[in-house]
C-alpha cells in the first residue's frame, strides 16, 4: 500500500542551526585488523566521563581505517590520553587540528530526502569555505570548518536551508 | 564516574533502540580540493536525478578530503550509469582537469546495510564497545558516523542479524523493542 502525503517548501527547512566554537577536531589513522584494539580504547577513554560532538569512521587505503574524533573544549583532556597509546606504535598516526567550529543543523528526515548533502556543501564550496568534516546521516548534517568560519559558513547556508 | 566504569567492565549499556536500513551500496572517494568541485557536482546530478544519500561522512586528509556516501541499491545501477554515460551521446563528463574518472577513483562496497543504535548520548564507552565487539567478532565495519543521538554503522547488510546478536551482549533494548527491519519506506517525490 501506497500513502502519499502533500508537502511543500521553497527552501528546506530545518529546525534548528547551531555553531559551537573551540573544538579539536582529531583524526587517527590504524590499521583495520585492530579495529576492535581501537574500540577498546575508545572505551576506556569513556571512562574519564568525556563525549563526543561527532564521530566517523571511513575505510582508507592500504587496509587502514580513519577514526575522526571531534571533541568540545571541556573533552579536550582525553587527547592526551589517546597520544599515549600511540607510543611505541609506528602504524598508527594522530592529526589533531585546534580550535576548530562546529556548525549543526537538524532537519525533519534528513535521511529520506534527496538533495540534502548537495545542498549542505555547494554553498560552502561556492565561498570557498573549507570543510574539514561532514558527518550526514539521520537527521543531523554536522559540518566543521576552520576557526573563526563558522559565522561566514552559517550565513552560506541560509541559500538552501530556513528555519 | 563510577557508572562509566562498570559499563566498561561488563555491565550492560541501555539504549533506545537498532534499527536496519534497506540494502545500501557504499562509496568510498577521495580527492584533493579541486576536484572536490567534481564531487559537489555529481552530487547535484545525484539530486536532480532524485537519488538520495542516507549517508555521508567525511575527513580532511593532508591536502585533501576522503569522502564515504551511500545510496539505496535499487539506484546504484543508474548511478553507475551516471558515471559511465557516453560523453559523445551527451553524457556528463565525469572527470578531473587530469583526465582521472570519478568512478576509477571510487571504492565501491555492495551490500551494505546500515545499523543505527539510539541514543548514544555522547558515550565513548558506547561507540568504543561497540567497535569492539564487532570487531572481535569478525564483522567489518565498512564506515561510521553519529548524528545528534544516533551512531550510524554500516556493515555488511547479510550480517545485520548477526551484529544485533552480538551487540546485544552489551546494550540493553527496551522490551517492548519494534521490528529492527523498516515496516515502511518514505520515499521523497516531486510535487
Amino acid at each position: 500500500m501506497e500513502t502519499i502525503a502533500v508537502y511543500w517548501e521553497s527552501k528546506i527547512r530545518i529546525y534548528g542551526l547551531v555553531k559551537q566554537t573551540g573544538l579539536s577536531l582529531s583524526t587517527l589513522v590504524f590499521p583495520i585488523d585492530k579495529l576492535a584494539y581501537w574500540g577498546r580504547q575508545i572505551a576506556l577513554l569513556g571512562r574519564t566521563g568525556r563525549g563526543f560532538e561527532m564521530v566517523s569512521l571511513q575505510p582508507l587505503a592500504h587496509s587502514s581505517m580513519q577514526f575522526c574524533l571531534l571533541l568540545a573544549e571541556n573533552d579536550q583532556e582525553i587527547l592526551p590520553l589517546l597520544e599515549k597509546e600511540l607510543i611505541d606504535d609506528d602504524t598508527v598516526s594522530l592529526q589533531t587540528v585546534t580550535p576548530v567550529e562546529l556548525i549543526y543543523l537538524h532537519g525533519p528526515h534528513f535521511q529520506d530526502r534527496y538533495g540534502i548533502a548537495e545542498a549542505a556543501l555547494a554553498p560552502l564550496r561556492r565561498r570557498n569555505i573549507a570543510i574539514l568534516a561532514t558527518g550526514c546521516s539521520g537527521t543531523s548534517v554536522f559540518l566543521v570548518v576552520h576557526e573563526n568560519m563558522a559565522e561566514m559558513a552559517a550565513a552560506c547556508l541560509t541559500e538552501t536551508f530556513v528555519i | 564516574m563510577d557508572v562509566y566504569c562498570n559499563e566498561t567492565e561488563g555491565i550492560k549499556i541501555s539504549i533506545g533502540g537498532i534499527k536496519f536500513s534497506p540494502e545500501l551500496v557504499q562509496y568510498t572517494h577521495y580527492c584533493s580540493l579541486p576536484a572536490e568541485d567534481l564531487l559537489i557536482d555529481f552530487f547535484r546530478c545525484l539530486t536532480e536525478q532524485k537519488v538520495n544519500l542516507p549517508f555521508l561522512c567525511a575527513c580532511s586528509v593532508g591536502d585533501g578530503i576522503r569522502n564515504t556516501f551511500c545510496l539505496a541499491a535499487n539506484d546504484a545501477p543508474r548511478v553507475e550509469m551516471l558515471l559511465n554515460a557516453d560523453i559523445s551521446a551527451g553524457g556528463r563528463n565525469w572527470r578531473t582537469p587530469e583526465g582521472v574518472s570519478l568512478q576509477d577513483q571510487m571504492e565501491i562496497i555492495r551490500g551494505v546495510g546500515t545499523l543505527t543504535l539510539f541514543p548514544h548520548r555522547r558515550s565513548l564507552i558506547l561507540l568504543g564497545r561497540v567497535i569492539e565487539i564487532l570487531g572481535e567478532s569478525g564483522i567489518t565495519i565498512h564506515s561510521l558516523c553519529t548524528s545528534i543521538s544516533a551512531l550510524a554503522i554500516n556493515i555488511d547488510y547479510l550480517l545485520l542479524d548477526q551484529a544485533v546478536e552480538e551487540l546485544c551482549k552489551i546494550v540493553e533494548l527496551p522490551n517492548d523493542h519494534a521490528p529492527f527491519r523498516p515496516e515502511f519506506c518514505v520515499r521523497q517525490i516531486s510535487p
